[in-house]
């Protein structure tokens, strides 16, 4: 609970970091950029301090890795070191292992120096001093009226044009799928894929070892028709299972392929993509066609993108019967793999609350396929479709006003217009107050 | 006429007898999958005096409010009945923060995330809370303290006025108050029990809208590195740099479908992160971030949804359990509440 007095202050904020105060087990990850700038750090590469200056009193966690450059030094560098250097990293990136990269990628090497993306305001000119002007002709204005008034900077974010990469900074990418499914149809093939990967990650898991995390990649083509049509029954206790258990391990292999080749091929076009980058047409047909060879392509999305339309749902729904939607899902492992694909492949993120909630297999597909609650009254009316249909009943959905009934009868424009032909206020009292004889008469209104 | 006034009033009583009745359930609230609530098998049992006496703040549990295992029995076989399968524990989707991957999942005891609603126990902890954050610091001065001399204003008779004493006299302008505000301390008392239970009561209304995310370690606004490198380097005046920040987490908040639109979010970490913090200093309309101490009931109750580090969570909750573990132990053991945080899936390394 919060305690008298409770005023942040920066103070106390600032020292966090070199006393630690830790109470809790959510110890501090990372330190306080001011904190570490107080002992006045210099970038190891360049030599420039990063103190920050006194005039600003925001403070900023930087997570960028300290080898890169400063944002005061990037200037200096000239195009053809940077460009030289990136070379020399593609050279080492390609020469090198899978797993050599990956660790690499994570000591920061591979930061390449590139352009800011935000377009700053330009410096502020200044006219010359009056009383040094030696033209005679010059005579100082005595007011500032006729002036071209700019403005300031408040509104300077607001104008796309100071985004050179067209506000895809703003983009968010979640983990789930930016298009939302929403036909039942494809949902209960979803649904269904969903469980069968959810029961094989739960027997043998989601090899953390593995680089790639198998729970997170969409494998199309296939794998639709080959984990869709594991037989699927009520196993002991009512709870869902797979008719063979051969076919647990089955799906879990076919996933775990998808998820490598996704990743492989996820490296391959990085290289490809930097080569380009860099003019070097040569290496890059070479990488292309090498890559080609073993099965990738440049425009391959299976790893994020379902594959999956209407025709072809029914189509996969021909093969299993109705069996397994009796059966009970009680284990919150199987839940939470199949929530994870769910949101993965159809773009719904199922909190833990109704996921305690759902214990069988048509809760699920309930879940999903309701409809979030209306926020209001009149939405929920339009859904429910008893009353908009009746003749003598109509929806609306705020109050009708005077202005409103006006309106349908069409009489508001030549209101308004005799109104203004008067210069008197279209809508309320204007300066005009109450009437005085309400007063007289001992309202209270 | 008699006979037959006689004979309708035979039928008439006939008709209410509740033999003639015809057969008709009881109109009956379906049966919650929540097992939270109560059931009526635990009604319908023979009232144990343990129930009856029952501490508000200890938590209702349907497999073990009696004490007989008869009873005990008795209460699990109906309660699996009508609810499924009673809910001992719930699972906790740790998410990854911002992308909200599904990292790994975790157990908490019902009687930490699943407690049901009671809010007269939440009305007594925010208005305990409210009470503790009054100031009191209203102040006025009585006649004794009202500086000034003590001389006779005017001569007790012959001005043909009142009569006047000091200047310090309530009844003159400028003097003393009577029975004004002094500052004073106006917190009220609660069993820290009954408010540990509000506080849990709190948490477990919001896991079960689907209110309560919890992430990973290390929740932090992902500001773009391009922006952060500028206000490193000192090329950004404040108002460009606040400016860029506002709109930043204007339009995060939007995508995430978080923001003011979606009635603000509540962001929970254990120390201060600087991006987050300042962000929404700056943003406020779209949230608010809180370091762990600064967390109360009536923040848990307020704005659309909880974001919570794991860790936060965990001693959020380790911190607010005194209804469920004690020091005193019997033989030898001592009750040290449910479980805290199973891991039921480790989050994948790659």
């Amino acid at each position: 609970m919060r305690r008298i007095p409770r005023i942040p202050s920066t103070a106390s904020a600032l020292c966090s970091a070199s006393t630690p105060v830790a109470t809790t087990s959510a110890a501090p990850l990372r330190t306080l950029r001011a904190a570490a700038d107080s002992s006045s750090t210099t970038c190891q590469s360049c030599n420039f301090s990063t103190q920050i200056s006194a005039t600003r009193n925001r403070v900023w966690q930087n997570t960028l890795h300290t080898q890169r450059r400063c944002a005061s030094t990037a200037t200096e560098t000239t195009p053809e070191a940077t460009e030289a250097a990136a070379a020399a990293e593609v050279a080492t990136e390609l020469t090198g292992t899978l797993e050599q990269q990956r660790k690499s990628k994570r000591a920061g090497i591979f930061e390449v120096q590139r352009e800011n993306t935000l377009v700053l305001p330009a410096e502020p000119r200044w006219a010359p001093n009056a009383e040094k002007i030696q033209d005679p002709n010059y005579e100082p204005a005595t007011s500032g009226a006729g002036l071209q008034e700019i403005g300031g900077v408040s509104n300077w974010w607001n104008n796309p044009e100071h985004f050179k990469d067209g506000g895809k900074q703003f983009e968010y990418q979640g983990y789930a799928s930016p298009v939302k499914v929403t036909d039942p149809r494809l949902l209960k093939v979803i649904l269904r894929r969903a469980l069968v990967e959810g029961l094989a990650l739960k027997k043998f898991g989601a090899n953390p070892k593995n680089p790639a995390d198998i729970a997170s990649v969409i494998g199309n083509g296939n794998h639709w028709d080959r984990t869709v049509s594991v037989e699927m029954c009520r196993g002991e206790n009512g709870e869902l299972s797979l008719k063979k258990d051969s076919d647990l391990q089955k799906v879990w292999i076919l996933m775990r392929n998808a998820a490598e080749k996704a990743s492989t091929t996820r490296e391959w076009q990085e290289q490809v993509r930097r080569l380009y980058e860099l003019k070097q047409q040569e290496k890059a047909d070479q990488l292309v066609a090498e890559g080609k060879k073993l099965g990738y392509r440049l425009d391959d999305d299976d790893g994020s993108r379902i594959r999956l339309n209407v025709g072809r749902a029914l189509e996969l729904r021909k093969t299993w019967n109705n069996d397994w939607k009796e059966a009970t899902i009680r284990d919150p492992v199987v839940k939470f793999y199949a929530a994870k694909r769910i949101q993965k492949m159809a773009g719904h993120i199922l909190s833990d609350g109704k996921l305690t909630s759902i214990q069988t297999v048509a809760n699920f597909m309930n879940a999903l396929v309701t409809p979030p609650k209306p926020k209001k009254l009149a939405e929920q009316i339009e859904q429910s479709s008893i009353l908009p249909e009746l003749p003598n009943v109509k929806v609306y959905p705020r109050r009708v006003t005077p202005v409103d009934k006006e309106k349908m009868v069409g009489r508001w424009k030549v209101i308004q217009k005799e109104l203004e032909k008067r210069a008197l206020p279209v809508l309320g009292t204007g300066n005009v107050g109450k009437y005085t004889e309400l007063k007289w008469l001992g309202s209270k209104q | 006429m008699a006979g037959k006034g006689l004979k309708s009033l035979n039928e008439a009583m006939k008709a209410l007898s509740i033999a003639s009745q015809p057969c008709r359930a009881l109109p009956m609230r379906q049966s919650s999958i929540l097992s939270s609530r109560r059931s009526m098998a635990s009604v319908a049992t023979p009232p144990a005096a343990a129930n009856i006496t029952r501490s508000v703040s200890e938590p209702w549990q349907p497999s073990m409010s009696t004490n007989t295992t008869a009873n005990l029995d008795n209460i699990a076989s109906a309660a699996k009945v009508l609810t499924q399968g009673s809910v001992t524990n719930v699972p906790v989707t740790v998410y990854s923060f911002p992308e909200l991957e599904p990292r790994s999942l975790e157990s908490y005891s019902a009687r930490h995330l699943h407690l049901p609603l009671r809010r007269d126990i939440l009305h007594l902890a925010v208005i305990y809370e409210g009470d503790s954050t009054r100031r009191g610091l209203a102040s006025t001065k009585t006649r004794y303290e009202v500086h000034g001399s003590h001389k006779k204003m005017s001569p007790q008779k012959g001005t043909g006025r009142a009569r006047r004493g000091t200047r310090q006299s309530p009844l003159m302008r400028g003097g003393g108050k009577t029975f004004g505000p002094k500052p004073r301390d106006f917190s009220t008392k609660l069993n820290k029990k009954v408010y540990d239970l509000a506080w849990r009561t709190a948490l477990s209304y919001r896991y079960k809208r689907g209110e309560l995310i919890v992430t990973e370690d290390g929740l932090d606004l992902p500001l773009p590195n391009d922006f952060l490198w500028l206000a490193g380097g000192g090329k950004l005046s404040r108002e460009l740099e606040d400016g860029y920040v506002r709109k930043w987490v204007h339009e995060f908040m939007t995508n995430l479908n978080w923001g003011k639109e979606a009635g603000r979010t509540t962001f929970i970490t254990g120390d201060k992160r600087p991006n987050l913090f300042t962000g929404f200093e700056l943003a406020g309309a779209e949230g608010r971030a809180l370091e762990l101490w600064d967390v109360d009931v009536k923040d848990l109750l307020e704005t659309g949804r909880i974001v919570i580090e794991r860790s936060a969570l965990k001693e959020m909750i380790k911190d607010h359990q005194s209804d469920l573990v004690t020091r005193v132990a019997v033989q030898g053991l001592r009750q040290k509440g449910p479980k805290l945080a199973e891991v039921l899936v480790k989050a994948p390394r790659y």
